[in-house]
């Protein structure tokens, strides 16, 4: 029974075949005829010209004279939006000496939630840790050298600054777009100031003994905060949101260096840890820790650790 | 002011109060500088003016602007502005007055005048009242000198260490940052020191 249906089928198919087989040449022919009729029957084409509608010159006229005279007022935007976009091209014509820094394209993947949510703490943790703006970048280097010998000049430290680089990228990332290249670390240097000099105040109001141990280190965190604008390492590239967390993640950097730093130094500097005797540090206190070259030996000594750690190598991008 | 004053200034600004490696107002470009001796001379020549006009500038600022009119909350925020206005000048005027020089100094101006050394040692000024108009630009010139000097004996240091091999993690800045620790042993000895004139 198999065998038959397979026959029936087979037959049922070379029959449908030979129908179009046939069926084709028959329409090409009439294709053919007609279009050979079109060309050697000349009456058949002197007719379809002698029945055509007659021209309309007046509207052919309309259309000419649209043609030729000028559209005033389209023109005159278009050259108006030519002009302000040679205007914007010449503002913010790039310095000839712009370094295009290298970027990898950020990769957007579908992951799950629970991805998602590693993926984010494990890019939190490179961030304060492996991309730590002190200790492996050499940033904001002079105020934990200078100012951080205790505890509690750590926390003022790291408070300030914190408020700083959130404010200051705050500021910059509209701004970056508006202000030429060339006049962008200006604007930034200004900003910094413009945002430290409450800070500094609002410092000396709540804690003024701890902000005149500070001292001049302090109103430095303005300077020091100006690498840390992400707009100028990545432009546009991270947008708003991206900006700021990176901002706020760059300021928590700063932070655990300075508490880390400043509670190893007071410990082995003074034996104490926040004004308090720390019970085995008391007896062997080393006063060369609070000295600047103890400072700078410190800070050798934990960038060593860090890169230990981190798996860091020396790299031109060493210190920025 | 006479020559002993001057002098006593030169050696306090140069070894007993180095802006680096006494108040240790060093940031990454020092230590970028360290790596070329070219680049680095220019470098602190750079900071050098910077010290000197932005302690000019800023003395006549505390003076005239901010003392009279009980206007010394706002210091942070003129002394910026000082730097910035000088910052901007010079951009104006070395494409102007040396043409030649523009592209190598270009790098290095922002980096020079936005300097922890720079608005650290007005700050500086501020507080410890130097004597008048000259005393202050002569101590804001001899402390550039001073920044230059420590770029020249730290550059010099790093190049014998280069050849000692350290261990590959101290290799490049935690070396340096022992060695700058190690020439701020040095200079431990002028520490207190008070010349009279």
């Amino acid at each position: 029974m198999s065998r038959n249906k397979k026959k029936t089928e087979k037959a049922s198919k070379a029959a449908a075949t030979t129908e179009k087989e046939i069926k084709a040449p028959a329409t090409a022919a009439k294709e053919t005829v007609k279009a050979d009729k079109k060309a050697i029957n000349p009456v058949v084409s002197l007719r379809s010209k002698l029945h055509k509608k007659p021209e309309n010159k007046l509207a052919k006229q309309k259309n000419i004279n649209e043609i030729n005279t000028p559209k005033l007022s389209a023109e005159k935007s278009n050259s108006a939006a030519i002009f302000f976009k040679k205007l914007k091209q010449i503002w913010m014509k790039p310095h000839p000496k712009q370094v295009k820094t290298k970027q990898k394209p950020l990769k957007e993947t579908n992951y799950s939630d629970s991805q998602n949510g590693k993926i984010f703490w494990h890019n939190v943790r490179h961030r304060i840790f492996a991309e730590n703006t002190v200790f492996l970048k050499a940033i904001a280097v002079a105020p934990i050298l200078g100012a951080a010998v205790s505890l509690k000049n750590g926390v003022m430290l790291s408070c300030v600054m914190f408020l700083t680089v959130v404010f200051l990228n705050l500021v910059m990332y509209p701004l970056n777009k508006i202000v030429p290249h060339r006049f962008s670390a200006v604007c930034a240097f200004f900003m910094a100031g413009i945002i430290i000099t409450p800070l500094y105040y609002a410092a000396q109001y709540c804690a003024p003994s701890i902000a005149a141990l500070c001292g001049i280190y302090l109103p430095l965190l303005s300077v020091c905060a100006l690498p840390m604008i992400e707009t100028k390492h990545y432009g546009e590239k991270y947008g708003f949101a991206k900006t700021m967390l990176a901002a706020i993640l760059d300021g928590f950097g700063f932070a655990f260096a300075a508490l880390l730093f400043s509670i190893v130094r007071e410990a082995v500097g003074s034996g104490t840890l926040y004004d308090r005797a720390l019970p085995g540090f008391a007896q062997m206190k080393f006063s060369f820790a609070l000295l600047p070259a103890g400072a700078f030996l410190l800070l050798g000594l934990f960038v060593a650790l860090f890169r230990k750690i981190c798996g860091r190598q020396e790299n031109r991008e060493d210190s920025k | 002011m006479n020559g002993a004053e001057f002098w006593s200034l030169a050696v306090t600004a140069i070894f007993v109060q180095n802006i680096v490696i006494v108040y240790m107002l060093c940031d990454g470009s020092f230590f970028k500088a360290l790596k070329s001796p070219v680049s680095g001379i220019a470098y602190g020549a750079l900071v050098t003016c910077a010290t000197t006009l932005a302690s000019m500038l800023s003395w006549v600022v505390n003076r005239y602007l901010l003392r009279p009119f009980s206007l010394t909350w706002l210091s942070p925020l003129a002394f910026v502005c000082v730097i910035v206005l000088l910052e901007i000048a010079a951009q104006i005027i070395i494409p102007i007055a040396a043409p030649k020089y523009k592209n190598g100094i270009d790098k290095l101006l922002p980096a020079s005048a936005f300097n922890c050394a720079v608005l650290g040692l007005v700050f500086l000024n501020v507080q410890v009242n130097m004597k008048g108009f000259l005393g202050t630009a002569f101590f804001g010139f001899c402390a550039g000198i001073g920044y230059l000097a420590a770029i020249f004996i730290a550059a010099n240091a790093l190049e014998r260490v280069r050849f000692s091999t350290p261990p590959t993690v101290f290799k490049g800045l935690p070396i340096a940052l022992v060695t700058a620790s190690l020439i701020s042993l040095g200079l431990l000895g002028f520490s207190g020191i008070v010349i009279p004139y």
